[in-house]
């Protein structure tokens, strides 16, 4: 019997080890993706922005500062949530004219599951009022985020 | 009405290709490389299985990595190795210092960066701790407070 040619053999086992590396790849190669998941990076851009929104009012324009928190939350936190932000108006932002500006200086995952993911973030908090002289300080904070449509918004939020 | 009779109309010109020679032996590539055709019906006469193996396998071999390819875990982040070896590398830098919370802000190709917050005689502080991933484990690689 007369040998198969080089093209010949090379039809015949060309596509055999290319189906071979394709499964070895498959198989050996990294099970999940090195870096985080894009609704892990999404869940943390949406952190980083909405809590420096949340914990940003003044008694100047207080409704709408009550508007921006709710428009950032979720569930039944949302409504607790703009109701301990309105009491603290009332309480004493009004009495003192007082600002608060935050921004966030690290958010981080602590965690993800089908309901949301959770983060950690450490704040930087300008507080600015009438009978007192400017001040900063850092503060630390849990909170949870829930996926809503293509929203990710705030469901929970500790002071740590 | 009258008609010219005698006045042919132009005819236009159309271009002929010259007629091929019909195929046969004469018509093969000069180099003897066979074409597609001949080659797989040449490969056909020389193992009559061979075709049909090469393909059976090609087969199993797709079905097996598309399998895989489906049945790929999509968990979320490894989070807890990398917050542990951060507070670890916190605990071994200040050990008067509580891990309160920690969480991962970066990782990407087997390096990360952890945000570990503590307590240090009830004032709060934190740490950024990077991290690399070798032989599976995940190693401190650097510490700094975090401003």
């Amino acid at each position: 019997m007369r040998r198969p040619t080089r093209l010949e053999a090379g039809v015949v086992t060309a596509p055999v080890v290319a189906s071979v590396v394709a499964a070895l790849t498959f198989t050996l190669g990294p099970v999940r993706g090195e870096t985080f998941r894009a609704d892990e990076t999404a869940a943390l851009d949406s952190a980083r922005a909405r809590l420096a929104s949340m914990l940003t009012f003044s008694y100047r324009d207080l409704e709408t500062d009550l508007m921006v928190a709710s428009s950032n939350a979720t569930g039944t936190f949302r409504d607790e949530y703009t109701e301990r932000l309105r009491k603290l108006a009332t309480d004493s932002l009004k009495a003192s004219k007082a600002s608060v500006s935050s921004r966030v200086e690290n958010v981080a995952l602590v965690g993800a599951d089908a309901s949301g993911v959770t983060v950690v973030a450490e704040l930087r908090a300008r507080t600015e009022s009438e009978d007192r002289e400017p001040a900063t300080q850092t503060f630390q904070v849990r909170a949870r985020l829930q996926g809503e449509g293509s929203q990710w918004l705030v469901s929970s939020l500790t002071l740590l | 009405m009258s008609h010219d009779v005698g006045t042919t109309p132009p005819v236009r010109r159309v271009a002929v290709r010259p007629i091929a020679p019909p195929a046969g032996p004469a018509a093969s590539p000069p180099t003897g490389t066979p074409t597609s055709s001949s080659l797989l019906e040449r490969l056909r006469l020389l193992h009559p299985g061979l075709l049909s193996a090469a393909a059976g396998v090609t087969l199993a071999a797709v079905l097996v990595a598309g399998w895989q390819l489906l049945d790929r875990p999509d968990g979320p982040s490894p989070v807890e190795p990398i917050t542990a070896a951060a507070g670890d590398a916190v605990r071994l830098e200040d050990p008067g210092a509580e891990v309160v919370d920690a969480g991962v802000v970066r990782w990407e190709d087997g390096s990360a960066t952890a945000l570990v917050l503590v307590a240090v005689d009830d004032a709060r502080t934190s740490f950024l701790v990077t991290l690399r991933e070798s032989d599976g484990r995940w190693r401190s690689t650097g510490i700094e407070r975090a401003r």
